[in-house]
């Protein structure tokens, strides 16, 4: 066994009491040292797994460019944290803008004095940016909004204040418009519900027991919120991370009875993830006829619809339906060559890169 | 180590990554593997960051350590790799394992049985914390680097890395005797 340069124990003032947290009792002292231990001592990869991998790379971007190329993209695709929150930021901002002057008499000129003044401190309060779930699709969500509810959205940025303010440069509210009555103050709700589901979101991955604390308070506050669907979402890929996956489930049958109404959305995502659960938890009776339909409507080579063949294929394999589960896997390389599960499902059925 | 920088640096383009890869492979994938925690693909995985390390590696422009560098390009990749298994990593061992006629679990020698759980173990109260308390936690722990060490490569302060120590194995501990069911 290879000698560790660590062997001092676990120091005991990290099991206060007082602070909630349990005693570090000898046996516990011991026990962790030995799995500390253990998991130092475990095989590592190995050199010729190594040298394999090494061998790949050099082959991909040497001899094949557009191969690394595209599996750049592809990579890129798959780091969707800052690309969703700025995609949502820059959704969000123009769409809003553009409904709270269509909506709102004098709402170009007060979202100016929101962007610039009044939201500041909010806006520096929240964490960057870090999204592990896809791109919630906030466009529908905002069309599906009902016109008193006109969003204003994502705390801003420099640049969008920026934006904002150009905007409401070019196109300054009539005198005409602005001696209108001013429509119910709804915008501040809505920055409020956005500051929270923001949060919520970007706490989802790192720390998902924040995430969920987070939401708690926003189902209290919010439970008709117009960004109901992006925090299902965000609830979802937070208990995913901590493993509670029956919880998950749970929530996902509970938005599912509802028809996941107000999700517009994010429903699909939705959908897809309840039914990937409902296969992985051997629900394959009720999954079944669910996905067949799900699939009927999904775009083909689509994202989500490559989620939705794999969780067939499980629960075909689940069902004892072998040779289904390898015609769905082999429908998925065809579809997505380059997807994310593709180099595992070729391995799987035997097929060369 | 300076030697190893210009080695690296002084062949040409497929060379040099020849010869990074020749002396910083092994250290790579044993990062990658042990970021990633016994659910990853570990062959995926460190063909990944390989590949990400060669399409970036024209970008390194030899300014700072070369292996502050690594593990830099090799803790983005293992994050971002972890965040998509958290989504759906489980549903592809139902799903392929299936197709492969492959048993899940291998029959190991006891002793491989005892790590190998000793290690899920590990890994299953290290979910929670966050990447920087987790990473810390495995390269002082597993990979038995001194807080000095632990700074150089990821580029934080020595402060920082102490900081992020203590409330790691705090949350550690705290999570672990939760799991175990000692509290």
């Amino acid at each position: 066994m290879k000698t560790s340069k660590h062997q001092k124990p676990w120091p005991a003032r990290l099991g206060d009491p007082e602070r909630g947290e349990p005693e570090l009792t000898p046996e516990l002292q011991a026990e962790l040292q030995s799995i500390v231990r253990a998991c130092v001592d475990a095989p590592g990869p190995s050199e010729e797994l190594t040298r394999r991998a090494a061998q790949r790379a050099i082959e991909l971007v040497e001899a094949r460019p557009s191969v690394a190329s595209g599996m750049s993209v592809w990579l890129a695709r798959l780091r969707p944290a800052r690309f969703a929150m700025a995609l949502t930021v820059i959704v969000l901002v123009p769409v809003g803008i553009a409904l709270a002057s269509k909506l709102s008499p004098d709402g170009l000129s007060r979202l100016g004095d929101w962007l610039t003044g009044r939201h500041a401190v909010h806006s520096a309060e929240l964490p960057p940016p870090s999204l592990a779930i896809p791109t919630p699709p906030v466009p529908s969500v905002i069309a599906s909004l009902p016109a008193s509810e006109a969003p204003t959205v994502e705390p801003p940025t420099g640049p969008l204040i920026a934006k904002a303010q150009r905007v409401d440069h070019q196109h300054k509210p009539s005198a005409a418009l602005t001696t209108r009555p001013s429509p119910p103050p709804t915008e501040d709700l809505l920055a409020s519900e956005a500051g929270v589901v923001s949060k919520a979101i970007a706490l989802a991955n790192d720390n998902p027991h924040g995430a969920l604390d987070v939401l708690t308070r926003y189902w209290s506050k919010f439970p008709d919120g117009a960004l109901r669907g992006e925090a299902a979402v965000a609830e979802v890929s937070a208990r995913l991370s901590l493993g509670e996956n029956a919880e998950a489930l749970t929530r996902l049958d509970g938005f599912a009875e509802n028809g996941f109404r107000g999700m517009k959305g994010t429903a699909g995502e939705l959908r897809v993830t309840r039914l990937e659960l409902m296969a992985g938890a051997g629900r394959c009776g009720e999954a079944l006829p669910l996905l067949e339909t799900e699939l009927s409507g999904l775009k083909s080579a689509s994202r989500l619809r490559g989620r939705a063949l794999l969780a067939r294929a499980a629960c075909k394999a689940n069902t004892g339906d072998a040779a289904g589960n390898r015609a769905d896997l082999k429908l998925y390389l065809t579809e997505l060559p380059d997807g994310p599960r593709a180099a595992q499902v070729r391995r799987a059925l035997g097929v060369g890169e | 180590m300076a030697e190893r920088i210009a080695v690296v640096a002084a062949s040409t383009d497929k060379a040099r990554l020849g010869e990074l890869y020749r002396l910083y492979g092994d250290t790579v994938a044993r990062w990658s593997v042990r970021l990633g925690g016994p659910e990853a693909d570990a062959e995926d995985l460190v063909q990944e960051v390989f590949l990400v390390i060669a399409r970036k590696f024209k970008e390194f422009r030899g300014e700072g350590k070369v292996t502050t560098w690594l593990f830099g390009v090799t803790q983005n990749v293992v994050r971002n790799r972890r965040r998509r298994e958290r989504r759906w990593g489980w549903l592809k061992t139902l799903a392929i394992q299936a197709a492969s006629g492959v048993p899940p679990v291998a029959v190991d020698p006891s002793e491989l049985m005892e790590r190998s759980e000793a290690t899920a173990r590990f890994y299953r109260a290290l979910e929670g914390l966050s990447e920087a308390h987790r990473n810390a936690l495995i390269l002082f722990e597993l990979e038995e680097l001194s807080g000095e060490e632990i700074a150089e490569l990821t580029g934080a302060r020595l402060e920082t890395v102490y900081v992020r120590l203590t409330r790691a194995r705090r949350q550690f501990t705290r999570r672990f005797a939760e799991i175990e069911g000692r509290r």
